[in-house]
């Protein structure tokens, strides 16, 4: 945050005004907050190219996702290189800075591709990359102000969760990326774990999410509830993180570890799939890109699909499971949404009878 | 003043002078004295007998096992045995396109060696140079592409390193020593750790942790 806030909102009255999107707003503030730590500002082009082409930072460091301003023609119009212009979020709020150092167009093509390796605009991602402005617009920013924020309570920024767990006494921490409410496989990856660690940090995505998805109030609530029952005091942190997910599966993947690290994380949970969609990315082609990157700085835990196997009488997965498929009941994110929107509870071997209890209470469970 | 004096030189030439001479604005006189300059800075043997010493040194680089025979003067200048034990008969000379220049008989040499040459063979010989207009551009490509530049390792390491990465899914020696230098790097830069808060941050953090439970 801006020391002398004043006197640059006094300066802001002369300065070219944007209102920006609310995805726009909380990429600031993760900016701001070191959040995605070490960019300090959007991107320049050349680091916008390097991350397409190299997925690292011009300086070599990883950095896998493109962090941009974009703006239309019009917009573009209203400043120049060397200008500094605010930025509003809502209209009425002014949010930040930005030092116009590099106003550059790219193509949308090539940057649906070399992300998300597809250009079709089924994929959620694809289809918000051709909705960006036709210019992007890089530099440093500075933030003064606040985006709206309902969930303050859960709200912790990098710099507050080292703290934290320097605090609790924790040297080892996996982080857990997550955007759904919690099953008992994902209990089971996260106490897999913990066995490791000395702690484990669930930080849910709260932000736009796609159409079906769990609503932010369930996520949050279902992971107290399952915290609270089924926890050991003191080996759980949950805060979340203001983020709109990409869908770029193993691209992804990589900036949610380097996030997480930025939060004080040691190690990083990767599953099947993660930060995926459809059928666009492998299912595990989000654990094999890390060899490519053994400077991330961050340990990643991979996890195989785990599942509940009858005849084991557990949760288990292919390595340890020599059982047939008619034994086990898979933790299938349709399945579990069928089931609740029939009104019908999932078996509690695949989710907690308290979460269960929770999501059929609620009328609208999912974003619709 | 210095004294001057007329040199004769054939029109190609003194084209090709002109032409280097007007892009960078100046007189003939100065661009043969840049010339002169970066010869005599870049290039380490003055006389082809320094060259020799250096050939003499270095055979087996030039994919000779041994010489039979130094004839300076004459040519051919050397009788080797070449890596597959095949005698050869070779044109010695510091740029290629002199041996010409001397006027030497181009049907008794198997090969010329060469400091200097822009071409890969004269008249169907083979030239063996040290430096090509390649070897410059490299160079240069190296100091302005930022993705990769090379860096030289003893040879035996890189075949032992060749031998370990086989089946390990890396794909070349350079993928495997870039892999290895990144995880090295990326050691030093977490020793270094992140900026120190004041005090007065720390408590103020603490204070909202409590504040929210997480403490």
């Amino acid at each position: 945050m801006l020391k002398n806030k004043e006197k640059k909102l006094d300066e802001a009255k002369e300065m070219p005004k944007i209102l920006v999107d609310s995805d726009t707003a909380v990429d600031l503030e993760n900016l701001a907050y070191g959040v995605y730590s070490p960019l300090e500002g959007f991107m320049l082009g050349e680091e916008f190219f390097s991350v397409l082409d190299n997925m690292r930072l011009p300086n070599d460091l990883p950095w896998t996702l493109p962090i941009v301003f974009s703006v239309d023609e019009k917009k573009v119009s209203l400043f120049k290189e060397g200008d500094e212009v605010a930025l509003f979020y809502p209209a009425d709020n002014p949010i930040g800075f930005l030092r116009v150092e590099e106003v550059y167009r790219y193509s949308k093509e090539e940057y649906a591709l070399k992300v998300f390796k597809t250009k079709s605009l089924e994929h959620p991602g694809v289809a918000k990359v051709y909705g960006l402005g036709d210019f992007l617009v890089g530099g440093k920013i500075w933030l003064v102000g606040e985006t709206p924020n309902p969930y303050k309570q859960y709200t912790l920024y990098p710099a507050e969760t080292r703290i934290l767990f320097r605090e609790k006494g924790w040297r080892t921490i996996a982080g857990f990326q997550t955007r759904n409410v919690p099953h008992v496989g994902h209990e089971y990856v996260q106490k897999t774990a913990l066995a490791f660690v000395d702690g484990i940090f669930i930080n849910p995505v709260i932000g736009r999410k796609k159409k079906g998805d769990f609503t932010d109030d369930l996520i949050l609530e279902a992971y107290n509830t399952l915290i609270k029952n089924y926890y050991k005091k003191d080996t759980v942190v949950m805060s979340i993180l203001r983020y709109e997910m990409r869908y770029a599966g193993p691209r992804e993947a990589i900036h949610h570890a380097i996030i997480r690290k930025n939060f004080g994380c040691t190690h990083f949970i990767v599953g099947r799939d993660h930060a995926g969609v459809g059928n666009y990315y492998k299912p595990y082609e989000a654990q094999e890109i890390f060899k490519d990157f053994p400077d991330l700085g961050i340990v990643p835990l991979f996890f195989r699909e785990f599942f509940y196997c009858k005849k084991c009488g557990g949760i288990v997965n292919e390595k340890t499971c020599p059982h047939s498929e008619e034994f086990r009941f898979r933790f299938s994110g349709t399945l579990i949404r069928g089931k609740i929107l029939k009104g019908e509870k999932p078996l509690p071997e695949i989710m907690r009878p308290e979460i269960s209890e929770l999501i059929l209470s609620r009328k609208n469970p999912f974003v619709g | 003043m210095e004294e001057r004096t007329t040199i004769q030189i054939s029109e190609s030439l003194r084209r090709r002078i002109k032409v280097l001479a007007s892009l960078r604005d100046i007189p003939y006189e100065d661009l043969l004295d840049s010339l002169i300059d970066v010869f005599e800075t870049l290039i380490p043997f003055k006389t082809e007998k320094d060259f020799a010493n250096f050939f003499e040194e270095n055979l087996e680089k030039f994919g000779f096992k041994r010489i039979i025979e130094k004839r300076f003067g004459s040519s051919p200048t050397y009788i080797v045995e070449d890596i597959e034990g095949k005698r050869k008969n070779v044109g010695f000379e510091l740029f290629a396109k002199d041996f010409e220049r001397h006027k030497h008989d181009l049907s008794k040499v198997d090969c010329i060696v060469s400091l200097f040459s822009t071409v890969d063979s004269i008249g169907g010989v083979p030239v063996i140079s040290l430096l090509k207009p390649e070897s410059a551009k490299k160079v240069i490509g190296e100091f302005g592409n930022a993705k990769h530049t090379t860096v030289s390792i003893p040879s035996t390491l890189y075949k032992k390193i060749g031998e370990l990465i086989k089946d390990t899914g890396f794909n070349s020696v350079s993928e495997y020593v870039t892999f290895m230098l990144r995880e090295v790097l990326s050691r030093k830069d977490e020793e270094k750790g992140h900026e120190p808060l004041t005090e007065e941050d720390v408590e103020h953090i603490k204070r909202k942790l409590k504040a929210l439970g997480y403490l």
